[in-house]
């Protein structure tokens, strides 16, 4: 029996420049069985100023999940990594690698950022939606997160 | 000066030895008649003048007849003297490598007439009682000089030392240089003698070659990282389009006509098939880019692996696919599953409609190659296609009759040719194809148990 004990709704930081996945991505999220509520942002500067609650995101909630791209403008989604955790506020926010490359490189590089999963995204729309409820199924259904 | 009598004593010393016993010898003989006549004419009581005068010409005649005998053997001796001195001769004057002999203080003291002709000289006196520093440069020289030098002190000859020179007018030639120590009759070093060919047309074209092998190399992975970069960034906006037309399709269905559906379908189509044409270049680039270094594996090991990958389409088509004992070859393993997984699968798939898949894989050994077959009971194909088949994206069936990119055999071949082997095609239509391929033995082992 899964426990629906979400009675908030979750908080998820989408972190991903081009505008056409993140429209898929909402799209998808959209049938999700738990509310949800997606922040985006386009690079990993601003990324990092969301987690911080810098300006001009100093109003922003905690996110209870980040999907993170890997190739960002100006600071990229590995750097994200590194960062996110390396600081004992943000190593808890379970990240959720969703890019491009299948490349076996990357692939080992981002598990060594301890990354807690990595996606390659897929290209058949169908699949693609499929891929983003499991996530929504695993993380925040069947998974226990720390409360904020 | 002193070596200079060295000179001499080597050319010359024999023949004077010959010609001054030849004097001697008989001169001797009559004076020892002479003496003999005169004592037994003491003795027997003959007159001693009488006796002195027989003695003096029976003396002569003697003295005649051996210095005929010696002249004869001193002549021939010098003919034969003379014979071998004309065979050096015609060998170190024609011969055209640098030939040389130098003295102790590394001064040449005799050289091939070719040796003349590379320093710009006309006779040998030119060079004769000079050292290399007078027609080499001082670098070169002093190299020279030293290792002729250390020969004279070990006796250790310096056997086909590649050197390069450098001319006055800063022309480069390349020589293949042999020194050992000279000896003389008694065995002692007094020098050395050296041999020095020319080799600058093959130094060239090694040099040639190497740069051109450089240069293929550095070409070689240029086009492989731009084929994987390309496969990989190509993905991005190919699944914008995808997705897309696709979210059109599932958003406005039944609100658009019936044209606009076809429409749609056909972009979708035209997507997805650009997607898997992507995914197989960016296969058929890895092959390079992940290739692992070869190492000892058991074939039969990759098979079962392979097998069991296939489980699902085998149990379908109900194929019957046995095996021969397979051997340990040098490879890498998941090129090696992707090498046989290509193959059984194309041989799963292109299987005649009414007959399961006949599949059988066998090994024959040969020195340190192996020949590795993939033979199966399918349609076959016309033999005047073996080789189009290998090529990348060619396919010899409309899409509607049978699935695929066409790259599966042309990634077989990368393989192949990255393993060092060979893969080719036999075919009859309507009755089978069997691939082949070479792979190279691992080291001391053939088949495993």
């Amino acid at each position: 029996m899964i426990d629906m004990t979400w009675a908030r709704p979750v908080d998820i930081l989408m972190v991903e420049d081009n505008p056409g996945d993140v429209r898929l991505t909402l799209e998808a999220l959209k049938e999700c069985k738990v509310r949800n509520m997606v922040y985006t942002v386009d690079d990993g500067e601003k990324a990092m100023q969301f987690l911080r609650r810098e300006a001009p995101y100093c109003e922003v909630p905690r996110p209870d999940l980040v999907i993170l791209d890997l190739n960002l403008p100006r600071k990229d989604g590995r750097e994200v990594l590194e960062e996110m955790k390396a600081d004992p506020e943000l190593r808890r926010i379970p990240v959720v690698v969703l890019t491009t490359s299948s490349a076996e490189e990357d692939i080992m590089r981002t598990y060594d950022c301890h990354a807690n999963c990595y996606i390659t995204k897929p290209v058949d729309l169908d699949r693609f939606a499929e891929v983003v409820q499991r996530i929504e199924d695993f993380w925040f259904v069947i998974v226990k997160l720390p409360n904020k | 000066m002193m070596n200079w009598a060295v000179d001499h004593r080597i050319n010359h010393g024999r023949g004077a030895r010959l010609r001054e016993s030849a004097l001697l010898l008989p001169a001797l003989i009559l004076l020892i008649c002479v003496a003999l006549t005169a004592l037994l004419a003491e003795t027997t009581g003959y007159t001693t003048i009488g006796a002195i005068a027989w003695g003096a010409l029976f003396g002569m005649v003697l003295a005649y007849v051996v210095g005929l005998i010696t002249r004869r053997v001193t002549l021939s001796r010098t003919a034969a003297h003379s014979w071998e001195r004309h065979l050096f001769d015609i060998l170190l004057n024609s011969i055209p490598d640098a030939i040389y002999f130098k003295d102790s203080e590394s001064r040449f003291i005799r050289t091939s007439k070719a040796m003349l002709w590379k320093h710009a000289m006309n006779s040998e006196e030119e060079l004769l009682g000079k050292t290399d520093f007078d027609i080499f440069s001082e670098q070169h020289a002093r190299q020279a000089f030293e290792d002729e030098q250390k020969i004279i002190a070990t006796g250790n000859p310096l056997i086909g030392v590649e050197e390069m020179e450098t001319w006055a007018d800063g022309r480069i030639t390349w020589a293949s240089t042999s020194k050992l120590p000279l000896r003389d009759q008694q065995g002692k070093i007094i020098g050395t003698f050296g041999i020095s060919r020319d080799i600058t047309e093959r130094k060239n074209a090694e040099q040639a070659l190497e740069r051109r092998t450089e240069e293929l190399a550095e070409a070689n992975a240029r086009l492989q990282e731009f084929a994987y970069i390309a496969s990989h960034d190509l993905q991005e906006p190919l699944r914008m389009v995808a997705s897309y037309v696709k979210l059109l399709e599932k958003r406005y269905r039944g609100q658009l006509d019936q044209e606009a559906d076809e429409f749609i379908a056909y972009a979708v189509d035209g997507a997805n098939r650009m997607q898997a044409l992507i995914q197989g270049l960016l296969e058929y680039s890895r092959v390079g880019t992940e290739g692992k270094p070869l190492t000892p594996i058991a074939l039969e090991h990759v098979l079962a692996h392979t097998l069991k990958n296939l489980e699902i389409p085998i149990h379908d088509s109900e194929a019957l696919i046995t095996h021969d004992a397979l051997p340990i070859v040098m490879g890498d393993e998941l090129q090696l599953e992707q090498l046989l997984q290509n193959l059984i699968s194309n041989a799963l798939k292109f299987k005649r409609a009414d007959t399961p898949p006949c599949i059988h894989i066998s090994a024959c050994l040969e020195g340190d190659h192996c020949l590795i077959s993939v033979q199966d009971n399918g349609i076959g194909f016309d033999m005047k296609y073996k080789d189009r088949i290998f090529a990348m994206f060619q396919r010899l069936h409309a899409r509607s009759e049978y699935t695929g990119t066409g790259i599966g055999l042309a990634v077989c071949r990368r393989i192949v040719e990255r393993h060092n082997g060979n893969i080719w095609a036999e075919s009859v239509v309507g009755s089978g194809t069997t691939f082949y391929f070479t792979l190279t033995l691992a080291q001391g082992g053939s088949t495993n148990d």
